[in-house]
């Protein structure tokens, strides 16, 4: 069970520190694209 | 869009490991391992499939865009492809009583993941215009993929402690692994189409600085 849990754990917690470093990304090329001035069309990011 | 097929891909995910736990529990326990493990090991050579053609499609057309889905598919690629490795390193574990063990498939899937380390590596470290780190992270990227099949036949072809296919005893256990291999699948293309689009408003901006 305790090999099941680390297995699991792991991945979720792989997927969760990806998802969330990818978020920050597009929340920061969001703030720099609208102090750059561009377009509202092109700032849709979710 | 994006947020919804995320949140999809994450029921997918939470509802599988529920099934795959409960109704859909495969004997000894530690096999369970199986419903995390096929599916990023599905998802990750498909992402290196996507790099494989965006790299041929950069060399062909010159278009940024191919590089663009090149580099988000091997970082996508290469976190399933941690994520493939460290579970069946654990189910080695669990099952053998060894962390590793110089079985084909084993060493090839490890050949694997350095290989896309060495890709990602060279992409922040080459020096040299855009358009040259490009065409050298392209034509590395196609080398790499000859890994690939590696990785699916040689379990196949060579005798090894790693199974070549598996089959299930219940409707449960296929119905769960069929779930978490689509949550995966809509994470990873969810997170694909994220990452390219955070590339390619960088690209874009840098390119706008510089004029």
């Amino acid at each position: 069970m305790f090999y099941l849990s680390l297995a699991f754990g792991g991945a979720w917690v792989c997927h969760l520190v990806y998802l969330l470093i990818i978020d920050r990304q597009v929340r920061e090329m969001t703030r720099r694209s609208q102090a750059h001035g561009e377009s509202p069309g092109s700032q849709e990011t979710q | 869009m994006r947020r919804w097929l995320m949140v999809l891909a994450m029921v997918m995910l939470i509802l599988s490991t529920g099934l795959g736990l409960t109704k859909g529990q495969i004997v000894p326990v530690q096999r369970n391992i199986l419903y995390v493990h096929v599916p990023n090991s599905i998802g990750a050579l498909l992402c290196f499939v996507a790099l494989l053609i965006a790299s041929v499609a950069y060399l062909i057309t010159d278009r940024p865009i191919y590089d663009l889905v090149a580099a988000a598919s091997a970082e996508v690629g290469t976190v399933l492809a941690t994520i493939l490795n460290a579970t069946g390193m654990i189910f080695s574990r669990a099952e053998w009583n060894v962390w590793w063990t110089p079985s084909p498939r084993l060493v090839s899937s490890a050949l694997l993941w350095f290989l896309y380390v060495v890709y990602l590596i060279l992409r922040t470290s080459l020096p040299g215009s855009y358009r040259r780190r490009a065409r050298v992270c392209a034509v590395f990227g196609i080398i790499a993929f000859l890994d690939v099949p590696m990785v699916y036949i040689s379990a196949r072809f060579i005798p090894d402690i790693h199974r070549p296919d598996f089959s299930f005893e219940s409707a449960w256990q296929t119905a769960a692994l069929v779930l978490s291999l689509s949550g995966t699948l809509v994470l990873a293309g969810v997170l694909l189409w994220l990452r390219t689009d955070v590339l390619r408003r960088r690209l874009e901006l840098e390119s706008q600085l510089h004029r």
